[in-house]
């Protein structure tokens, strides 16, 4: 069952004489001339946490003034279940402030990341999160990645145990090497002894490799798009009592225009286990996958393509093999939504938290919206902790009701509190994309927000103005926002065009399916036109508009991704 | 050319000065160190000495300098080959930056050959320090850096002048004069100090010192006749060993014009930024295409650039004096239409204390008047303004020919040439910085910078001619490594220099120091360096953005971190050149001071000695502005 690919990629190359992720990476840092990283060099700085990139709408200017592109770094931190302390948050600004862009991105898995940082203040940055105790080992890489996890206020014991779980994985999965200690925090070089990734290999992954927990009914994680999904299944008895997990595998999002044989994948139910067991899983599915995942064609290379290639049973019997640890049937869950409640909600133990909305994720400070400088003012109050939601959005969480008060007239003299934000704004997403992102082909994130006024626009002349619909825009196919689980999903294609996908439920659970190709705005709002006044004026009592495209079959069901998503 | 006082390649580059104490002379003494006389002799020596008159003196000294050649022949070891001296002749050494010096040496050269005088004439450079003792007769050109410091080619000997081991010159009978430009504070200081130490040394004047200002021509061609004159006389008692002369040239029929007066066409190709929109100053990489066979250059050599003032400005001075573009004034005995001479010929940007004083006396006005009495705020007064805002402040009618009189011509404005004509025959690059300012509240360009990044199209004539530096040539040796130190445009030579190395094979290693403000920025030609490192040619390069931290960090900061790989190059035969503002280059020469006496254990003094040898040897090479 073991496949040799007949030419190993390059990455591949790289990572096998890395010597556990060191490469050149030393020397790189001392190149005077350029910003950049050597070429072998910027594959390997992924796996400690940081992508290079280049603003790429200067990048023919630079280019005629003899200057390289405008090299700066995204880097991302690690932080299972998108909770930090207080003390953390300061830390996370201060760093944001000084060293990077002066902006904090909250990404869709529940971490933040900063965009252009120079070179030079890699090491500022990686240090400044270090005296905090955080770090951005395995932000990116193929390696097992930002352990994400339901956040669940209202179930705050719940929602502990549940925690605990994700950050014992993401220890449990993370990379040995002392690489990322040697070159950004203490510089020193473990004295003799060859080093060794007794989970990884020399060549860890053949792909990422993404974990979460979701806590139901809430799929805000969006679990099946996982490589490994975790369910936690409560106690009927007592609802903060955790009994276990249900497993899945197999999930994931990218895929590459016009290759068919690339396609977004729900995760499949390998069943249910114990929570002391959900390491020995965790391990045996990433293990598996290290040791059967696709090596020479990368864009083949992530779990749910192994799964499709070895079965469904073939692998989960290799995972029970490898773990020693038998799947009992999954438990039966129902998810209601994937998308964040905002404003304030009371946990069982009494305490309390509030939801922001931060549209695409993004902090800084705005004219007469500091946001930044609001959740520092929160910051420096503040008893509890923060939550990262999947959604991009940040919770202040944990808050006794004293304090209320006081939360939320910071919130809102900070401009933190954009209250009358139409559902279809609160539930979009939209990734990075240009002018940063190596891989956009369109918009996402600059053009997203003028998209939604122009689609609130059309919601309100069909009625449906208060209708929750998800939209969700990528720049690229690759669907860092999750586009393929939206109810209408925009997947840039080229400058200013769009896939246009719709289908989904609402809850993460069905693939959209692609409806119109390569359109622009103009198109869109015409189509999106038509498809509104149907739904407006044909759709059953709490039809939600992905359901009844579906029903409606102006897209066919996606079942099965590998069969259905392309036909 | 230009002739203003740092003889300056950059032209429209920033001049501005910052003060520095003047050099303070080194009383020296008849010992046993500074004659070839041990204690004994010195001492009769000076027992018969201190009664002489001065004129006794004089007529000793005489005596002795005529006797000599005939003693030191008798005394000179068998084998060794001595020519006879054919007695005093008359020496023309010039120090010269750009080729102003030069210029004016070799046209005093050929007026004394015209007198039937073969006069000596050579480069500073070129002049072994030690022949000065047996020098009759001297005449000195000299200009002078912006800070008072004399020009690279006139270092070695103004140091051994001022040092230790400077020989009396009872026997030299010497005339000096200076090119500057009034409006530094140091004014034609480099001349002054060798006219001070020739004096020190025994040395008896011919005549006064001459110091032109930037308009020198009249004052340079008068000086230089009656140089000649009392050169004459000074000669004329030993003519008959005058008249012996081999190889007299027969006399040109006219002082050789500067080759500045005969400009070549050149035609923009390009002009390219070469930092950002957000950079702190504007820097632009021009090609201008030339025809090779009129034009041959050296990497190293500098452009000058004729350039034309800007029409608006033109207009604004017209508009502002109330005068007549169409009439006609007379410049160098040609009339020419005073819309035309504003243009073309006169100077507008670069407003000189001189004109101011000028001005002054045109309008009348009391206030300007005592402006003028002070130099320093004068001086201060000319440095930020431009001819524009002179007269808006001092409102004033002049008559056109006054007006044409108070102004002076316009030079064309001296760039390094950024490109090596191996690697493009019929092209020549060129790195400008736009000079930009404000003054009365608006935007004041450079003459020539705004000229050639603002206001020149592509495929538009210009006028151009070579100014040869021969004092910043590539090694000959191609092993020989070479360590380039540049800041802001400063970096134009070493681009011209790597072409070079590159098109000719050389092996020697390289490696480039270059500063700017912000990496982002103005890293000039960041590409060039990255492919010429790529391609084995730069082997090493290392960087100052000052202002890309809070604090300031420029190249004499990496030199002095680099210090210890620094002097192992130095060690290893390598050649150093520094290109950039005077600032910049007094700021190198004390990082390498420091670094050359820690890495080699040795005292201050030692360390200049070093330099000093490095300099002596063609190794320590500068293009300062």
């Amino acid at each position: 069952m073991n496949t040799q690919p007949s030419t190993l990629s390059p990455v591949e190359t790289i990572k096998a004489r890395s010597h556990f992720l060191r490469g050149t990476l030393a020397e790189s840092l001392t190149d005077e001339l350029t910003g950049a990283l050597a070429p072998g060099d910027e594959q390997l700085s992924k796996f400690h946490g940081f992508y290079q990139q280049d603003d790429r709408d200067v990048r023919a200017d630079r280019l005629a003034r003899r200057l390289e592109p405008a090299y700066s770094f995204m880097l991302r931190a690690r932080l299972p279940g998108g909770v930090c302390t207080p003390a953390q948050w300061l830390a996370i600004d201060r760093v944001g402030r000084e060293l990077t862009q002066g902006s904090v991105r909250l990404t869709t898995r529940q971490t933040f990341q900063y965009h252009g940082v120079l070179r030079g203040h890699l090491r500022g940055v990686i240090q400044g999160l270090h005296q905090v105790l955080l770090d951005s080992i395995g932000g990116c890489g193929d390696v097992n990645r930002n352990v994400m996890c339901g956040p669940n206020p209202d179930q705050s014991a719940l929602h502990g145990e549940v925690y605990a779980w994700a950050r014992r994985l993401s220890e449990h999965l993370l990379p040995r090497t002392r690489a990322y200690h040697e070159l950004w925090l203490d510089g020193e070089r473990v004295a003799g002894g060859e080093e060794s990734e007794p989970l990884y290999g020399p060549t860890y992954l053949p792909r990422k490799f993404k974990t979460a927990i979701a806590v139901p009914p809430h799929n805000d994680v969006d679990v099946y798009a996982n490589d490994l999904g975790l369910i936690a299944i409560a106690d009927p008895a007592d609802p903060d009592r955790l009994l276990g997990f249900n497993c899945l595998a197999g999930g994931g999002m990218g895929a590459t225009h016009g290759d068919r044989s690339t396609f977004p994948r729900l995760a499949d139910d390998l069943g249910f286990v114990l929570p002391e067991q959900v390491l020995a899983v965790a391990e045996a599915v990433l293990t598996t996958q290290r040791d059967h995942g696709e090596r020479g064609d990368r864009s083949h290379a992530r779990l749910k393509y192994t799964i499709e290639r070895l079965g469904l049973d073939v692998f989960r019997a290799e995972v029970e093999r490898r773990s020693g640890i038998e799947f009992t049937p999954p438990c039966p869950v129902q998810f209601t939504d994937h998308g964040d409640r905002y404003g304030w909600t009371r946990g069982h133990d009494g305490r309390w938290s509030l939801t922001l909305f931060i549209e695409n994720g993004r902090l800084h400070d705005l004219p007469g919206r500091p946001l930044l400088s609001g959740l520092r003012a929160i910051a420096e109050v503040h008893q509890g902790d923060f939550r990262i939601t999947p959604n991009q959005n940040l919770m202040i969480a944990a808050v006794p009701a004293r304090q209320k008060k006081r939360i939320e007239s910071l919130a809102r003299e900070y401009g933190l509190l954009a209250d009358g934000h139409s559902p279809l704004r609160l539930g979009a997403l939209a990734c990075v994309a240009l002018p940063t992102c190596p891989l956009a082909m369109a918009e996402a994130e600059r053009y997203l927000p003028d998209l939604l006024t122009r689609l609130e626009t059309l919601a309100a002349n069909h009625g449906l103005a208060s209708q929750e619909i998800v939209i969700r825009m990528t720049g690229c196919p690759n669907g860092c926002a999750r586009p393929y689980l939206a109810e209408i999903g925009l997947v840039g294609k080229g400058p200013r065009t769009y896939n246009l996908l719709l289908g989904g439920d609402g809850c993460g659970t069905r693939l959209n399916k692609l409806y119109r190709d390569n359109i622009a705005e103009a198109e869109i709002l015409a189509t999106l036109d038509g498809l509104f006044a149907r739904y407006a004026a044909e759709r059953e009592a709490r039809e939600r508009f992905g359901d009844f495209v579906v029903r409606a079959g102006i897209v066919r069901r996606v079942a099965n991704a590998a069969r259905d998503f392309h036909d | 050319m230009n002739f203003q006082q740092p003889d300056n390649p950059g032209g429209d580059r920033d001049r501005r000065q910052t003060r520095k104490a003047a050099n303070t002379l080194n009383p020296s003494r008849l010992n046993s160190l500074t004659s070839p006389l041990d204690d004994r002799q010195l001492a009769q020596l000076q027992a018969v000495l201190a009664d002489l008159s001065p004129l006794q003196l004089a007529w000793v000294s005489g005596y002795l300098a005529a006797s000599s050649g005939l003693t030191v022949a008798a005394n000179q070891a068998p084998g060794t080959e001595r020519v006879q001296e054919p007695g005093p002749t008359l020496t023309i050494l010039y120090g010269s930056q750009t080729g102003n010096a030069r210029a004016v040496a070799e046209s005093l050269a050929g007026l004394a050959r015209g007198r039937g005088i073969e006069p000596r004439l050579s480069s500073m450079a070129d002049y072994r320090s030690r022949d000065l003792a047996r020098e009759r007769l001297l005449l000195v050109v000299v200009s002078t850096q912006g800070e008072g410091e004399p020009p690279e080619s006139a270092r070695e000997l103004h140091a051994f002048l001022h040092g230790k081991r400077a020989p009396r010159l009872d026997g030299l009978h010497y005339g000096v004069l200076g090119l500057g430009d009034s409006s530094y504070e140091y004014f034609c200081q480099t001349a002054k100090d060798f006219a001070g130490r020739l004096e020190a040394l025994g040395g008896k004047p011919l005549l006064d010192p001459q110091y032109c200002d930037v308009d020198f021509q009249k004052a340079a061609t008068a000086w230089s006749q009656s140089a000649l004159e009392q050169s004459a006389e000074f000669l004329g008692q030993r003519e008959a060993q005058i008249i012996q002369l081999p190889g007299t040239r027969p006399a040109p029929a006219t002082v050789p014009k500067p080759r500045t007066d005969a400009p070549l066409a050149a035609v923009l190709l390009e002009n390219r930024p070469l930092t950002t929109a957000d950079a702190v100053g504007e820097a632009r990489h021009l090609a201008l295409a030339i025809e090779p066979s009129a034009l041959k250059y050296t990497p190293g050599d500098a452009l000058g650039v004729w350039f034309h003032n800007d029409p608006a400005l033109v207009d604004r001075v017209l508009a502002a004096t109330g005068l007549d573009g169409d009439q006609a004034v007379t410049l160098d005995d040609q009339a020419t239409e005073l819309r035309a001479a504003l243009s073309s010929r006169l100077e507008l940007t670069q407003l000189h204390p001189t004109v101011v004083k000028g001005w002054a006396s045109l309008t009348g006005s009391k206030e300007l008047a005592a402006l003028c009495e002070d130099a320093a705020r004068l001086r201060e007064y000319a440095a930020g303004r431009q001819f524009i805002d002179l007269i808006a402040e001092y409102p004033g009618r002049p008559e056109a020919a006054d007006l044409a009189g108070a102004l002076l011509p316009l030079r064309p404005r001296l760039y390094s040439i950024a490109s090596s004509q191996t690697e493009t025959p019929d092209e020549v690059h060129l790195t400008v910085a736009l000079l930009s300012y404000q003054a009365g509240g608006e935007e004041r360009l450079g003459g020539a910078s705004g000229f050639l990044i603002r206001r020149l199209a592509e495929d538009d004539q210009i006028r151009v001619h070579l100014a040869e530096n021969p004092t910043f040539r590539l090694p000959a040796d191609s092993d020989a490594p070479v360590i380039m130190v540049a800041a802001g445009t400063g970096v134009a030579p070493f681009r011209a220099f790597l072409q070079q190395r590159a098109a000719q094979g050389d092996r020697g290693r390289n490696w480039l120091i270059f500063g700017n403000r912000h990496f982002r920025r103005d890293f000039l030609y960041q590409l060039d360096w990255q492919a010429h490192r790529k391609a084995g040619l730069l082997s090493r390069a290392n960087v100052a953005f000052s202002r890309d931290q809070a604090d300031k960090r420029y190249v004499q900061h990496r030199l002095l971190e680099q210090g210890r790989d620094l002097y192992a190059w130095l060690q290893e035969g390598a050649y150093l050149y520094c290109c950039g503002s005077n600032a910049m280059g007094r700021a190198v020469h004390e990082a390498l001071l420091a670094l050359i006496a820690r890495a080699a254990g040795v005292d201050p003094e030692g360390a200049e000695e070093r330099i000093e040898t490095l300099r002596r040897e063609g190794r320590y090479l500068r293009d300062l502005y």
